[in-house]
């Protein structure tokens, strides 16, 4: 396929991105924006069957009228010399040149292992959500509601609605650091609100603090769980398991286009290090991020920093006062919300077994790489993180249980076929 | 809406609707093991949004898809367990 060339491409069409690609097309900017999911919006808007609503309808529809061209399922896999490049889609690559590029890829749910958590039926709680969105029917399932994060009560309160019996909420969270996380919302607009609507749309559904799911079990597929935590313990039978420990950052694009290795860069490897509001966009000559990929903190803050990302790229300014005040107040909240969903170590190393699965590729064990120093030693004896999925789901486990900085990311980022590369030819080549 | 769309899992013929993906359409068909880990563990789909790869089926003859980026079309045949 030929070179496709653009002059503002972005990478990832989520809130930031369409932020991103709204701002610059309004000011007469060629703008690609490519999605590797089968529709835009990401995932905060991600449509039921595929009908976009409200804020993603607008920005969508905005951008046709300023004809900016919307490539879905397309994956940047790859970054190529001479500002371009490698993107994947309908299992052809093709190069894509660009003047500037927003990186806007957004975040991924970071998962603990735990005894059981390989068995079919236990899902993300994000990717459950995804799942029935995409159209799989819950209605009468018994579903249990785990992990830590924000994201656990929007989930439970969608999959009630749907239809689902949702039994319970095991947050690990502490009750004191939960109710420190209310006072915050107090701060900022809509957030407080936000809050309370979730409260209130999963009343009756048991919500138990400082609890964990310790184990999973079932003969081909899930059949129950163990909860504990303040000191009891309980079995309780369910079909499906929704469990996510907050998100991580979508950073492999970022890595590709080596934005770690520039001078001032900030963003710390697992996103959520970087601290400030200035920390959370980065801009560098001609490579921009934004959105949740450079730090959690939902999407007032995508919108705005994509919106930033955009109209820096088009180098208009666009920085006013209350925008930098909004922000700041946005990633204060950013930060008090990361705090009260950190991992407690001891407590997700105590539910570790010796046979628990680490890594699902390549199928390595907790008790393989418990004794190494590091992610490269434990790769280098067990494969842990050398599947498919480049470490995307071990890695941030790793880290959170051993505290190992991993980078397993290659390109290209997801595996190719050969068929797929075969195509691949410029006209400069 | 109507279950408009013929599509065929391990040989065998069902039907859904629009805009549903690969994956949740395997789920509703009661399809446990999507594909067989390298020690022989059945998986199905962890994050629903193309990061895990525990999804992965064959589409049409292509193997290792991911099924949770993919809608069902009609006529698709799809091949799970590999
Ligand atoms: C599973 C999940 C569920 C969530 N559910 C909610 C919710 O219900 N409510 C809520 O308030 N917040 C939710 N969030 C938080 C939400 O992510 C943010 O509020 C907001 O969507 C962030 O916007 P973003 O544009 O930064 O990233 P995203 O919305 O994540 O968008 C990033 C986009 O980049 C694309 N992408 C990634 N890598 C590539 C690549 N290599 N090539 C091409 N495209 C790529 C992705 O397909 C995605 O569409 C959820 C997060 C996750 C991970
Ligand atoms: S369910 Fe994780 S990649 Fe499809």
């Amino acid at each position: 396929m030929a070179e496709r060339r653009t002059e503002i491409l972005v990478i990832g069409g989520g809130p930031a991105g369409l932020a991103a690609a709204e701002a610059a097309s309004s000011h007469g900017k060629r703008v690609t924006v490519i999605d590797e999911n089968p529709q835009f919006g990401g995932q905060i808007w991600r449509a039921e069957k595929q009908k976009l609503s409200g804020k993603a309808k607008e920005l969508v529809d905005a951008l046709e009228k300023n004809d900016v061209e919307l490539i879905p399922s397309c994956t940047c896999v790859a970054s190529l010399p001479e500002k371009r490049i490698l993107a994947l889609s309908q299992g052809r690559t093709f190069p894509i040149a660009y003047d500037k590029v927003i990186i806007a890829t957004g975040a991924r749910e970071r998962f603990i292992p735990f005894p059981g958590w390989t068995l079919p039926g236990v899902f993300g709680a994000g990717g459950l959500q995804a799942l029935v969105k995409g159209g799989y029917d819950i209605s009468g399932k018994r579903i249990v509601v785990a992990g830590t994060g924000p994201l656990l009560l929007a989930v439970a309160a969608y999959l009630k609605k749907k239809g689902g019996n949702v039994l319970m909420i095991a947050e690990q969270a502490s009750a004191k650091n939960l109710f420190k996380l209310g006072l915050a919302t107090l701060k900022v607009q809509g957030k407080f609100l936000e809050a309370v609507r979730l409260r209130f749309a999963t009343l009756g559904i048991k919500y138990s603090t400082g609890s964990s799911v310790t184990s999973a079990r079932g003969k081909d597929a899930l059949e129950e769980i163990t909860v504990e935590g303040n000191g009891k313990s309980s079995t309780i039978e369910c079909d499906l398991l929704a469990t996510g420990y907050h998100l991580t950052g979508n950073t492999e694009v970022a890595e590709l286009l080596d934005v770690f290795a520039l001078e001032g860069m900030v963003i710390a490897y697992d996103g959520q290090k970087a601290a400030t509001a200035e920390d959370f966009l980065y801009e560098h000559e001609d490579i921009f991020c934004a959105g949740e990929l450079a730090g959690i903190g939902g999407v007032e803050k995508a919108l705005l920093e994509g919106r930033r990302a955009g109209l820096a790229a088009a180098g208009v300014e666009g920085d006013t006062q209350e925008v930098a005040a909004e922000e700041e107040r946005l990633g204060r909240f950013a930060s008090a919300m990361n705090r009260t969903f950190e991992l407690d170590r001891d407590t997700l190393l105590e539910i570790m077994t010796d046979d628990t699965i680490v890594c699902r590729c390549e199928d390595v064990q907790f008790g393989k790489i418990k004794d190494c120093d590091n992610f490269i030693e434990a790769k280098l004896q067990t494969r842990i993180g050398m599947g498919s999925c480049q470490g995307r789901v071990c890695g941030s486990a790793c880290e959170a249980l051993f505290g190992w900085g991993t980078n397993s990311i290659r390109p290209p980022i997801i595996p190719l076929r050969v068929s797929e590369l075969a195509n691949f030819t410029t006209e400069k080549d | 809406m109507p279950d408009s769309l013929k599509f065929k899992i391990d040989g065998v013929e069902h039907a859904t609707s629009p805009g549903t993906t690969v994956a949740s359409a395997l789920l509703n068909a009661g399809v446990t093991a999507f594909r067989t880990s390298v020690t022989g563990e059945p998986r199905a789909p962890l994050c629903g949004m193309g990061s895990c790869f525990e999804c992965r089926v064959t589409i049409d003859g292509v193997a290792n898809v991911r099924s949770c980026l993919e809608m069902v079309r009609e006529g698709m045949e799809i091949e799970t367990g590999g």
